[in-house]
């Protein structure tokens, strides 16, 4: 049973995880928080169940929802925060405000603000192993939003392109001046939290079968208290701050009262913030 | 080389540098000294691309590079050694010479690293400590030798010595020699003006904003003015 709720966790949570890695990227880059993320994953979300729609199969809805919310983002970049580079700090804030309420009107007027019905596209095999029960979306699920996390996690540390973000979050002067087209690494940050968030609506959706014009608004927040927890700033921390609330959520609902989740969740938050500020993982200085 | 005319530049409504001439031949050690504030690193900004020129004309190899980027003009070959040596703390030594070598081929980029290594030991033995551990020497050879990495035909210092103990900055000086052997152009900015004149061959004092003498080192040093002024008015 607990084992179970474990799984079950770690499914939910990774999707969490997906959303906190793409508020760590922009942060570390621009020191700035992206608040229509959230409205990025519901978009991610109605992209998916579009291409489903139309008879693509699950894998090509996933690619091309991921695109679809990296272009988004890239767009939000354009919009949101390079016209204000120079403007005062919480502008940018603000902004992103602004262009989340817009992205959930749209997605109102095109797909209502009734709950839509995600459609089936594959056959849902159920495993047992021992006491445990295990579907063919959680492990897809699993598999894709820990893929990423991983694959995210390498480049970053390993390859010539992530250190050139990492030199960009620290010093974007000092990358510059190293040959870094800093302009390019944030463009392409801001493609890669978008296709994160994009894919974490799609698996999503998968899980809840059915999905609104405002499932970005509490899973926006959720990926931010995720951050925190992990650590303002540590991309493995987004990772396991993303992960903890999940496991955290589904034991809540499990062993206590479903309704008390969010006060637990965001309690903890401020928990956080009071007695250990810099997460789990974060730095204590900066 | 690298000619610079009529530059005037700023910051906002503050005008720093008012119709700037300078050169830089090939083979030359240049040296650029004059008072703080005087407007040395602004220099320096709008070569590399860091800071527009309001007017004037920048030609690198007799092509214009007056307001690219400073990811463009590295590639054209020139590369700046920042003041306050701008070192990537978060990222190891050898992580910081990689990132110096950002545009060059992979397989160039592990024998520059060599060559770096052979230049300046310590920082082979210091590879895998992140930057912010290093001392201040230490860092200041780091950002010079992450900046060789790109191998750049002009390289341009923004006070190489400064806080370095004298044993160190004599150590930075014969580098810096080392280097023109090594058929790299220098643009030297220096509070040590007595020590950038003796090696330099050519200089230009700086005053204002506006370039008020030039002339060969050996010139400069002899000169009363620059005596009184930079010099601490001792013989050399
Ligand atoms: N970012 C900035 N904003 C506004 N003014 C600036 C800025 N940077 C420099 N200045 C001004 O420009 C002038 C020249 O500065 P600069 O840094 O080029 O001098 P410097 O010759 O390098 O001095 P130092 O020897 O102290 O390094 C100074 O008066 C300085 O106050
Ligand atoms: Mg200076």
């Amino acid at each position: 049973m607990f084992l179970q709720q474990l799984i079950n966790g770690l499914t939910l949570g990774s999707t969490y995880s997906l959303l906190a890695i793409g508020f760590t990227l922009v942060l570390g880059l621009l020191q700035m928080l992206n608040i229509a993320h959230g409205d990025v994953f519901m978009i991610g979300a109605f992209l998916g169940l579009t291409f489903s729609l139309l008879g693509m199969p699950l894998y090509l809805a996933l690619i091309l929802a991921m695109i679809g919310a990296g272009l988004l983002a890239v767009i939000i970049e354009r919009l949101c925060f390079r016209p204000l580079r120079k403007a005062h700090f919480l502008m940018p804030l603000l902004s992103t405000i602004a262009f989340g309420i817009l992205l959930q009107n749209v997605a109102t007027q095109m797909w209502g603000s009734e709950p839509s019905r995600y459609p089936q596209t594959m056959e849902i095999a159920q495993f047992h192993l021992g006491s445990v029960q295990i579907s063919s979306i959680d492990i897809i699920i699993l598999v894709v939003s820990l893929g990423f996390m991983i694959g995210i996690d390498l480049f970053v540390r390993k390859t010539r392109f992530g250190r050139a973000m990492r030199a960009t979050s620290e010093k974007p002067q000092t990358a510059s001046i190293l040959g870094v087209d800093v302009n390019m690494v944030i463009i392409v940050t801001f493609f890669a939290s978008g296709a994160l968030a994009g894919i974490a609506g799609v698996l999503t959706a998968l899980v809840y079968l059915q999905i609104t014009p405002f499932i970005g608004i509490r899973q926006g927040l959720i990926g931010m208290v995720a951050m925190v927890i992990g650590g303002v700033g540590s991309l493995r921390g987004a990772m396991i701050g993303g992960l903890m609330i999940g496991i955290i959520e589904i034991m809540n609902d499990a062993y206590f009262t479903a309704s008390y989740r969010d006060i637990i969740l965001f309690g903890l938050f401020f928990v956080f913030i009071v007695f250990k500020p810099e997460g789990l993982f974060g730095a204590k200085e900066r | 080389m690298l000619t610079i005319r009529g530059i005037e530049a700023g910051y906002g409504a503050i005008k720093v540098l008012k119709k700037l001439d300078l050169d830089v031949q090939k083979g030359e050690i240049v040296t650029l000294i004059g008072a703080n504030g005087a407007g040395k690193t602004t220099v320096l900004r709008v070569i590399s691309g860091l800071l527009a020129p309001g007017k004037g004309e920048i030609t690198f190899e007799n092509e214009r590079i007056t307001g690219l980027p400073p990811h463009k003009t590295l590639r054209r070959g020139i590369c700046l050694v920042p003041e306050g040596r701008e070192i990537l703390s978060d990222m190891t030594v050898l992580e910081n010479l990689l990132m110096g070598g950002f545009i060059r081929r992979r397989d160039e980029v592990n024998s520059s690293v060599k060559a770096v290594f052979e230049l300046f030991p310590i920082l082979r033995e210091r590879q895998t400590q992140l930057g912010k551990t290093l001392s201040g020497g230490e860092q200041q050879m780091l950002a010079i030798g992450r900046a060789l990495m790109s191998k750049p035909k002009l390289l341009m210092m923004d006070e190489p010595s400064l806080g370095l103990a004298p044993i160190l900055v004599n150590e930075v000086f014969l580098k810096i020699k080392e280097l023109r052997s090594a058929d790299v152009d220098i643009l030297l900015v220096e509070q040590n003006a007595r020590k950038a004149l003796k090696i330099a061959d050519r200089g230009y004092v700086l005053e204002t904003g506006q370039i008020v003498l030039s002339g060969s080192g050996q010139d400069l040093i002899s000169n009363e003015r620059i005596r009184a002024a930079y010099l601490g008015g001792k013989t050399g």
